[in-house]
């Protein structure tokens, strides 16, 4: 029983958010009596979509090990460019290319700002956060909203779009995650970083390709934001980071990086939030118990996906 | 199996225990769903903050009385900060097979009317009201009950009747907050309201820069403004105190939040001073009139059951019978104003009934005169009438 449970217990922690995922599935269809029309799909698509195409390019960044907790307000700030780039313009191909190129830019500068400066981008993104949250202010321009008219923001609302922009995003990110040396690098960053140093990786170079990726993602995000709900305030994005952060921990993504990081994390992890909650709804719970059971499920998660690597001598 | 296993299968096993703990006490009510008279109608209300004073009575009312006393169960959204958060939280709606919203929250109202229409679920605004231009494009649509709420007129006329109340009282030194003037639309009309309350008073208005407020002179009045919102730099409580500790200073009138900004400023800095403000008859107010000495003296406030006829409207329209709120086939837009409060006395009276979940101001009995179920008779005229006799003196002759 030992020696089975210690030859599968590596197999059982990495199944387990699809397991899970499955499980929550299933639950779902029992919770809504089968009684699940196209537009309950529809909504599931609609609420896990900016999650996901975020989480997506932030595995770049939680996988040497990073953190970035600027992430809702770069979408807000993006979000906001965008809106304002629309209503100069009057077109979407412009206000999209404008949310993606400040998304990147943001992105960049966190990273480039880290390499400068030599320190964890975890703390320039914290004095990021700040500084983005100003010029949120400042785009706003003393008014509540910023916003641009939902017939326009209707011609690019459906699901053919979304959809269309998440897999893309995620193909291209699978692609470079697993089969270009972007992503071994990035695995072996964290798992090692000093036998990574000492085989010549450059930190410095793998964080800003990491937070260009990234940038991209939230510049779609900021694009998908303004075309789900057309008018942006002050706290736009702003749970976004913690989402993404559930969502990575829900699909088996280790916070710490390394080896055992899956780009599967992100489209998993935002899937299973998103079906946890419409559960949880269906079961009549109140949004303070639906938050209480997440807290709870989320350590568990963590738990279980923890169990096959805990013993090992390198604790990633 | 090893001791190491034993402790995380146990770990395991009590957090799960825990969820279930949780999903089994903490509120499941899925089966709340089978009442005395049927299965019962599903209501969603959008909040626009779960914690605030106003939303709390709101649902006192809703919970303690409305549900007690009708077929009829209320799920509420998370506090809406957000259109995003607003569009999640109707979908969810949605999801849970909700037959019909309230809403008190404002994020993109057009947005939410066409997704209740594509759902077919039915939307109401439950203290507010839309611009003419929004009214246009939505009064025929058949799944948008209407709104009950503070008219622009309304907000204009509170701004008016707080200024001239103190002018009147001899007041010469005031401070305006104008909250997100020139923005906000209630705002900016609640602050038009006590410009012209100033300027018949003889002050002259020089207006602002870009639409933003001006200065006021002249008339024998000393007049300072405030705008804006506190965020997380603390500058706005800073200018507060420095404005609240100017000498002479008698009156502050706010067109935004008042105890719940100047409260505690107020008290540390000017304790003689008059706080006139806008808000509901709430908990917070309550203190703040019952201070020693107060910190509020005038509150144009909303009462908590004036969310009773937008529930009829709601409940008529779920029930088949919306026509009996129909205006001429079309979405109503109802006024309705506040209970005004000047001093403790008159504070503690209508708090005392804005709160009752007893006999609140709206009863059943009342109710019931405009819903279809109960009174086949009843036709809009008859709830615009009940919606429109809204004052102090109005409820309490129903009570009569």
């Amino acid at each position: 029983m030992n020696l089975l449970w210690t030859k599968h217990k590596s197999t059982v922690a990495a199944s387990a958010p699809v397991i899970g995922l499955i499980l929550l599935a299933v639950l779902y269809i029992v919770v809504m009596q089968g009684d699940i029309t196209p537009y309950n799909l529809n909504i599931i698509v609609n609420q896990l979509m900016i999650t996901a195409v975020i989480s997506t390019g932030a595995i770049f960044i939680f996988s040497i090990g990073a953190f970035d907790i600027s992430l809702g307000a770069a979408t807000a700030v993006s979000a906001m460019a965008g809106v304002l780039a629309f209503n100069a313009s009057e077109s979407l191909l412009v206000m999209f290319l404008v949310c993606l190129l400040v998304g990147v830019l943001i992105s960049l500068f966190n990273s480039i700002l880290a390499a400068l400066l030599n320190l964890p981008v975890f703390v320039t993104t914290i004095a990021m956060l700040s500084v983005l949250n100003s010029v949120i202010e400042m785009l706003l321009g003393g008014q509540s909203k910023l916003s641009i008219s939902s017939e326009a923001a209707a011609s690019a609302d459906t699901l053919l779009v979304k959809l269309s922009i998440l897999i893309l995003f995620f193909v291209i990110c699978l692609f470079i995650f697993r089969y270009t040396p972007i992503g071994r690098q990035n695995k072996f960053l964290s798992a090692n970083p000093v036998s990574a140093k000492q085989t010549g990786l450059s930190r410095s170079k793998l964080t800003i390709i990491a937070f260009a990726i990234a940038g991209i993602g939230i510049g779609l995000a900021a694009f998908l934001t303004i075309v789900r709900a057309p008018v942006l305030s002050k706290t736009t994005a702003s749970s976004v980071g913690m989402d993404v952060l559930i969502a990575l921990v829900f699909g088996g993504m280790p916070l710490s990086g390394g080896a055992r990081s899956k780009i599967s994390a992100a489209l998993v992890g935002a899937t299973s939030v998103v079906l946890l909650n419409q559960v949880l709804l269906a079961l009549g719970f109140s949004s303070g118990v639906n938050q209480i059971a997440k807290g709870v499920l989320f350590l568990v998660v963590v738990f279980v996906a923890s169990i096959g690597f805990r013993d090992k001598l390198l604790p990633r | 199996m090893t001791k190491h296993m034993l402790k995380r299968s146990m770990f395991l096993l009590l957090s799960l225990l825990l969820v279930a703990g949780v999903l089994a006490g903490c509120g499941g009510n899925s089966e709340a769903g089978e009442g005395s008279g049927g299965k019962k109608i599903k209501l969603g209300v959008l909040i626009y903050d779960a914690t605030d004073s106003e939303v709390v009575a709101f649902k006192n009312y809703y919970e303690k009385y409305i549900a007690k006393n009708y077929n009829v169960e209320f799920t509420y959204s998370d506090t809406i900060n957000t259109a995003e958060q607003e569009k999640a939280a109707i979908e969810n709606f949605i999801s849970q097979r909700i037959k019909g919203i309230i809403s008190f929250s404002n994020q993109d109202r057009l947005a939410s009317i066409a997704m209740c229409e594509e759902a077919q679920v039915y939307y109401a605004v439950g203290a507010g009201t839309l611009s003419d231009e929004q009214y246009e494009q939505v009064k025929d649509n058949k799944y948008y009950v209407g709104s009950i709420g503070p008219s622009l007129d309304n907000e204009e006329q509170v701004g008016y009747d707080m200024a001239k109340y103190y002018i009147g009282q001899g007041a010469k030194n005031f401070l305006l907050y104008t909250g997100g003037y020139p923005f906000v639309s209630m705002h900016k009309k609640r602050t038009d309201g006590m410009i012209k309350a100033f300027q018949e008073a003889g002050v002259t208005y020089a207006e602002g820069s870009n639409g933003n407020i001006g200065t006021f002179s002249g008339g024998g009045f000393t007049i300072d403004t405030m705008t804006g919102f506190p965020d997380d730099s603390g500058a706005f409580y800073g200018t507060a105190g420095q404005k609240l500790g100017a000498s002479n200073l008698e009156v502050v009138i706010t067109a935004a939040l008042g105890v719940e900004l100047f409260g505690t400023s107020i008290s540390q800095t000017n304790p003689n001073l008059k706080l006139a403000t806008v808000s509901s008859f709430t908990d917070a107010y309550k203190s703040a009139f019952n201070a020693e000495p107060p910190q509020a003296d005038y509150l144009a406030g909303k009462f908590a059951s004036s969310i009773g006829p937008i529930f009829a409207a709601v409940y008529n329209a779920v029930n088949g019978d919306i026509d009996s709120v129909r205006d001429n086939g079309q979405a109503f837009r109802l006024a309705q104003g506040y209970w005004t409060a000047i001093g403790k006395e008159q504070f503690n009276e209508r708090f005392e009934l804005s709160n009752n979940v007893e006999t609140p101001a709206y009863s059943k009995k009342d109710l019931d005169t405009v819903i279809k179920a109960t009174n086949g008779d009843t036709d809009f005229e008859s709830f615009k009438q009940f919606v429109e006799a809204y004052t102090y003196e109005d409820i309490q002759k129903l009570h009569q």
